[in-house]
């Protein structure tokens, strides 16, 4: 650049030489309402040179002497004019702030976010979906239940049934890590600060080998490093019920740390739904970056506090415990060297995990992890219309010690331990994975199909288990915008409980591996006005998958317990087997002044109950999220969701029924389910921070969300018989608003 | 490519290597307990076995239908005889060998008609008896030995005299409510075996025996805290605040075994009267020929019965410390159990046998063995309710109990052979009739249960 200034100086200067002595400009150039420098930006004044912002973004300017108009532009940033008067033979040093441009306006992506490294078809959230989507609390994991294939049996609570699976069958990653739990408990949010998640991916089902230990659906969070473009950059948030901050620095020798935390307090809000309840809860999050090397620190905390007078008729009596405590943390060190034709993931991950139950018993887990992922780039074969062949091999182990703990509580009497059953027992487990997969792209990259095998083995105590997955995948690009998607595989999962919680898993290994052969199909196509449609098919056939329980009427058409499980886990449990099949619309906008999407499910998860084949407890046919967001002028932002779906069943049966005349489980739905949220964020941006506001009100239409069917029991004679003719929805009518300000610098 | 062939053979594949294995492996076929004749009409709510009139056992079975409330009783020695009485169960109430049904005849309010109350007693199998009268009200019913006798005490609080009544007719009697006693509240009313006397205790703590077949009452003094009576002796047990006294039936003749305050009792073993004083276990004859004798000074918080060879089994955790009254089990030094309840001996005394992780809300439990002394536990079932050692020394066990449903079930283990067998699905409780026949509920219905008699499947 030195040589073209030096070039284009001579050009002006040799036809004049009595002009006078050029002046200098000199200056940097900010992010308006941040203290990030923007580099790249080209500054330019009319007959004159052209400077390029360094990484730091300084410039250099030399002009003749007079007014200039300058022209400050960055593909990322809204282009800005400044006069400035230049002196002959003299220099003034100025610095210039542009106006950063919205997501949907940005030509190109300039900042190089993280890929995955997994194949299968995917739906990602990045930038404002990931922070501003109306319907989430600006929390990016509650995004995925707006999500085509996503079903949430119970509103309110973070329980996600994806396509047609168990709760407890969904994976949680972060970073790579395995994590027990992404929400905290209601309307906490995720574990995570949303502004350090760099990228969402969510997969429904029929993904490539890369991924172990599940079998239902997977979703794969990935964190970013602190900004190095300033030594430091902060923001915090202020809502009605939690506080959460982020800090990040730039060190010297281009360490980067990263820092954030939230702090819940949503008792009064709380107390709203039910005075009987309390709810606190924490997270921190910690991130260190040198080079390839990664340090992670991160954790999280629940407990809610329910007042357990009633549960004087289980026997007990005096001081009752009534809290219920989740806890994890987790210490990873990752290396992601690249060389030419390698990629390597490596990690070592340490963990703890705790879960106390109501009476203050509960299970605490130590965890020793590695992993480690390569991916060869092999190059083409052109005898064979190959154009790339990648070649991935991962393997991961865990060493866990689950130890059964009586938590400090005060003097309680009628304690129930044994009710945990198996998820109390003293253990060591072992559990292992290893996959081999290939993809290739042929014909031009119209064809890319991956293939891959896993092992994964699990061990405690007496008990083995071995599952051996393939796994295949397939796109098709038939014509620009048009592409074809599919999918299948055998997906394998040791026993878990119904719903993921921490230090709850390598449990109950006899109860045999859960399977479930999945198979997808798809078409993705691009449509005019810059929107993208996906329809995608899918089928999944379980066997031998753990269950929950919601609906307890127990002698009608049911299934029974594991034999070999005990308390809890006997009580909540089904081994069953069962199909589930259906279909996903989704209709995207990226871009523009109007971005959302219209996402429908149709799907059927079916059961095999003692009566044959009916609707899973959380079988819902219709689901549809229509998500839309509208840029207003003055930085206005305003969104809405509009959640409506089918009633999950539940069973009602008639005291007179004779047992030959048995009706059948799940025989009638509850009400068809509506919820409309709606959001407005608008920020003020100024010199070198900006703050912003956002108010949000989930369930402006006041519905109920429906949590549990109970059945009233009533003195007929001198017995307690259980009215299965009069079920009794339970669940609060609710509406949560959510206001808050956040700075940032 | 060897490998590739091996992972292509495998593929798709889950294997399990469990060397937990159970024990006891279930073998044969549940009796098809559908094709069985059900005992009842109706879903039953509670059932029990009452003396019918031809003095055999009989099986009532509380029904409903519609809006009706049945007593439906059924002979089982031998079977074929039914019976149905509709009954009030507001007012209604039956026992071993009557069934006692209050018809309300109301009165003007006036001295003149007051109303009263009509008591007809009823055996199973025979037709209703004449009628007792009773004023108008609610009333309370403490019933003698086999319903031969029964007092009837109106819950009021105008109410001055409560009456013995005999049920042949042959003596009926008034007496005073004891001094103190609210109305409302009666207080003890106990029999003696034979029912001639009837025990009563005011608020004061005196201790009145009154005859029933005739007008005489005796005065015992005043006897305070917990009552025991040893009619072979002629002799009754106070244990209260002013230590253990024996007193005979006169009244006279007492004697103190132990003047520590606050004495409870336990149990009784060879003679012996077990008690805590504190967390002190102590031990004495009730005769009074020896003084009280400490057995353990702290250690032992429960008394779980006596081993064969007389050492203590007993327990260090309070009653109330768990659930369903679980805790630790020790004879002597061995900690046989960690968490449960119910140990037993088998008949011939050579293993104990008991159920462990009782501590859940439904009391289930392991159902472990060990042999006598000190052996390795043997868990024989799991998630057991409840369980019986038969003639064949089998035992029958309700399992798959880890809440109610129709995943219940009732199986015969052989504890020697180390082998079960399926003998009823769908079964939640069970009774024995005779050595080859049992009674069994089944849980088939939502409102109720059915109960079956089926023969327990020889070995």
């Amino acid at each position: 650049m030195f040589h073209r200034l030096i070039a284009l100086a001579a050009l002006t200067a040799l036809p004049a030489l009595a002009d006078p002595v050029p002046g200098r400009l000199v200056g940097r150039v900010f992010e308006r309402g941040s203290v990030s420098p923007i580099a790249g930006a080209t500054l330019s004044s009319t007959g004159s040179e052209v400077a390029i912002t360094d990484d730091n973004g300084h410039f250099e300017l030399s002009l003749s002497p007079g007014p200039h108009e300058i022209l400050i532009a960055d593909e990322r940033h809204e282009p800005m004019r400044a006069t400035e008067q230049i002196r002959s033979g003299e220099g003034i040093t100025v610095e210039y702030r542009l106006v950063p441009l919205p997501a949907y306006r940005r030509r190109y992506q300039t900042i190089v976010h993280g890929e995955s490294r997994h194949e299968g078809a995917r739906f990602s959230l990045r930038n404002e979906e990931l922070h501003q989507t109306p319907g989430t609390l600006g929390d990016p994991f509650r995004a995925v239940a707006l999500l085509p294939g996503v079903t949430q049996p119970m509103p309110l609570l973070p329980l996600y049934v994806v396509r047609g699976a168990s709760p407890g069958m969904s994976g949680f990653f972060l970073d790579g890590m395995r994590i027990p739990a992404l929400f905290h408990f209601l309307i906490g949010g995720g574990v995570i600060h949303p502004r350090l998640i760099d990228r969402l991916d969510f997969y429904p089902g029929s993904y490539d080998a890369s991924f172990g230990h599940f079998a239902g659906g997977i979703i794969d969070a990935a964190t970013r490093p602190a900004r190095s473009d300033a030594p430091l950059h902060g923001e915090a948030q202020l809502s009605l019920y939690d506080l959460s901050a982020l800090a990040e620095v730039r060190l010297p020798g281009n360490v980067r740390i990263a820092a954030s935390g939230h702090y819940g307090y949503p008792g009064p809000l709380i107390h709203l739904i039910d005075p009987s309840v309390d709810i606190n809860y924490w997270d921190y999050q910690l991130r260190m970056d040198w080079r390839s090397l990664t340090l992670e620190a991160l954790g999280s905390f629940d407990s809610t506090v329910a007042d357990l007078s009633n549960y004087q008729s289980l026997g007990r009596s005096g001081n009752v415990a009534g809290e219920y405590r989740v806890a994890f943390h987790r210490l990873q060190l990752r290396h992601r060297p690249h060389w030419r034709h390698v990629d390597l993931d490596t990690a070592l991950v340490g963990g703890v995990d705790e879960m106390a139950v109501l009476g203050g018993f509960g299970v605490r887990k130590l965890a020793l992890s590695a992993r480690a992922h390569a991916r060869f780039h092999l190059g083409g074969w052109q005898a064979l219309r190959l154009d790339d062949l990648t070649l991935s091999a991962g393997i991961d182990a865990e060493l866990s010690r689950f130890r059964g703990s009586n938590f400090p509580l005060p003097d309680v009497i009628g304690e129930a331990p044994d009710q945990l059953g198996e998820l109390s027992g003293d253990r060591d487990g072992l559990s292992g994975g290893l996959y081999l997969q290939a993809t290739g792209e042929f014909f031009h990259r119209r064809l890319t199909t991956t293939l891959g095998v896993r092992a994964d083995v699990y061990h405690v105590g007496q008990v083995t288990l071995l599952g051996i997955d393939p796994r295949t995948t397939l796109r098709i690009k038939l014509m620009k915008g048009l592409a074809l998607t599919g999918g299948f595989g055998l997906y394998q999962q040791p026993p878990s409980f119904p719903v993921a919680l921490p230090g709850i898993d390598t449990y109950a290994l006899q109860l045999g591996l859960q399977r479930a052969w999945q198979g997808a199909s798809g078409v993705e196509a691009a449509l005019p006005a810059d929107l993208t449609l996906a329809a995608t098919g899918f089928f999944a056939r379980f066997a031998n998958i753990n269950d929950a329980v919601i609906d307890f009427t127990p002698t009608v058409c049911t299934s029974p317990p594991p034999e070999s499980l005990s308390g809890l886990p006997a009580i909540v449990t089904r081994q069953v087997a069962g199909d589930s099949f259906g279909m996903e619309l989704l209709l995207r906008r990226h871009t523009g002044r109007l971005t959302g999407w219209i996402a429908y499910t149709l799907s059927r998860s079916e059961r095999v109950f003692s009566c044959g084949l009916r609707p899973a407890d959380f079988d819902q046919t219709h689901v549809l999220n229509i998500v839309a967001q509208v840029r207003l002028p003055w930085n206005l932002m305003a969104g809405a969701r509009l959640l409506v779906q089918t009633g999950r069943p539940y069973t009602q049966v008639s005291l007179d029924e004779l047992p030959d005349n048995t009706p059948l489980r799940n025989n009638q739905r509850l009400p068809t389910y509506v919820q409309l949220d709606l959001r407005l964020d608008r920020e003020w941006v100024f010199k070198a921070w900006a703050i912003a506001a956002f108010i949000e009100v989930l369930n402006t239409t006041y519905s109920r969300s429906i949590l549990a069917v109970t059945y009233p029991t009533t003195m007929i004679d001198t017995a307690n018989i259980t009215r299965y003719d009069l079920p009794v929805p339970v669940g609060p009518q609710w509406i949560l608003p959510a206001l808050g300000i956040r700075g940032r610098f | 490519m060897r490998w590739l062939y091996v992972v292509l053979l495998t593929a798709g594949c889950s294997f399990t290597f469990d060397g937990a294995a159970p024990e006891i492996v279930l073998s044969g076929y549940p009796t098809d307990t559908t094709r069985l004749p059900r005992l009842n009409h109706a879903p039953v709510h509670s059932d029990y076995y009452v003396l019918g009139a031809d003095s055999q056992w009989w099986l009532t079975l509380e029904e409903r239908r519609g809006n009706q409330h049945i007593w439906h009783s059924v002979s089982l020695f031998p079977p074929g005889k039914e019976q149905e009485i509709v009954y009030n169960p507001d007012t209604d109430r039956s026992s071993v060998h009557a069934f006692y049904r209050v018809e309300t005849i109301p009165g003007l309010g006036t001295p003149a008609y007051p109303g009263k109350t009509l008591l007809r007693l009823q055996t199973a199998g025979a037709a209703p008896e004449e009628a007792f009268e009773f004023p108008l009200g609610p009333a309370h019913l403490a019933t003698g030995p086999w319903d031969n006798l029964f007092v009837y005490w109106v819950k009021d609080p105008k109410t001055k005299t409560f009456e013995i009544v005999r049920r042949d007719r042959s003596y009926r009697r008034t007496i005073p409510i004891p001094e103190g006693i609210d109305p409302e509240v009666p207080g003890l009313l106990l029999f003696s075996s034979n029912g001639q006397i009837l025990f009563t205790r005011d608020k004061s703590g005196h201790l009145v025996k009154h005859y029933t077949d005739r007008e005489v009452d005796i005065d015992l003094g005043i006897h305070k805290g917990q009552l025991m009576f040893d009619e072979s002796r002629k002799v009754f047990y106070t244990f209260g605040h002013d230590g253990i006294h024996r007193t005979k039936l006169d009244g006279t003749g007492e004697i103190v075994l132990d003047p520590t305050p606050d004495p409870a009792y336990v149990s009784s073993y060879e003679d012996r009267f077990y008690y805590f004083i504190g967390r002190e276990l102590r031990r004495v004859l009730p005769d009074g020929s020896e003084q009280p004798q400490v057995v353990s000074d702290g250690g032992i918080t429960r008394l779980l019965g006596f081993a064969p060879d007389g050492q203590l089994m007993y327990s260090t955790v309070a009653a109330n410390h768990y659930v369903h009254n679980s805790g630790d089990g020790w004879i002597g030094a061995w900690r046989f159990m960690e968490r449960g309840r119910s140990p037993g001996f088998s008949v011939d005394r050579k293993r104990l046998r008991w159920l462990e992780h009782t501590a859940q809300h439904d009391g289930v439990g392991d159902l472990m063995q060990a042999d006598l002394p000190r052996g390795d536990p043997v868990r024989l079932a799991r998630n057991v309710y409840g369980w019986t050692e038969i003639n064949d020394r089998r035992l029958l066990v309700v399992d798959n109990a880890a809440y109610f449903g129709t995943q219940n079930r009732i199986i015969a283990i052989d504890p020697d052979a180390r082998t079960a067998r399926w003998v009823a699905n769908s079964a939640w409780h069970f009774s024995l009739l005779t050595a080859t026949e049992m009674l069994v509920d089944l849980v088939t219905d939502t409102a109720g249960y059915d109960v079956v008699r089926m023969t327990i499947p020889p070995p």
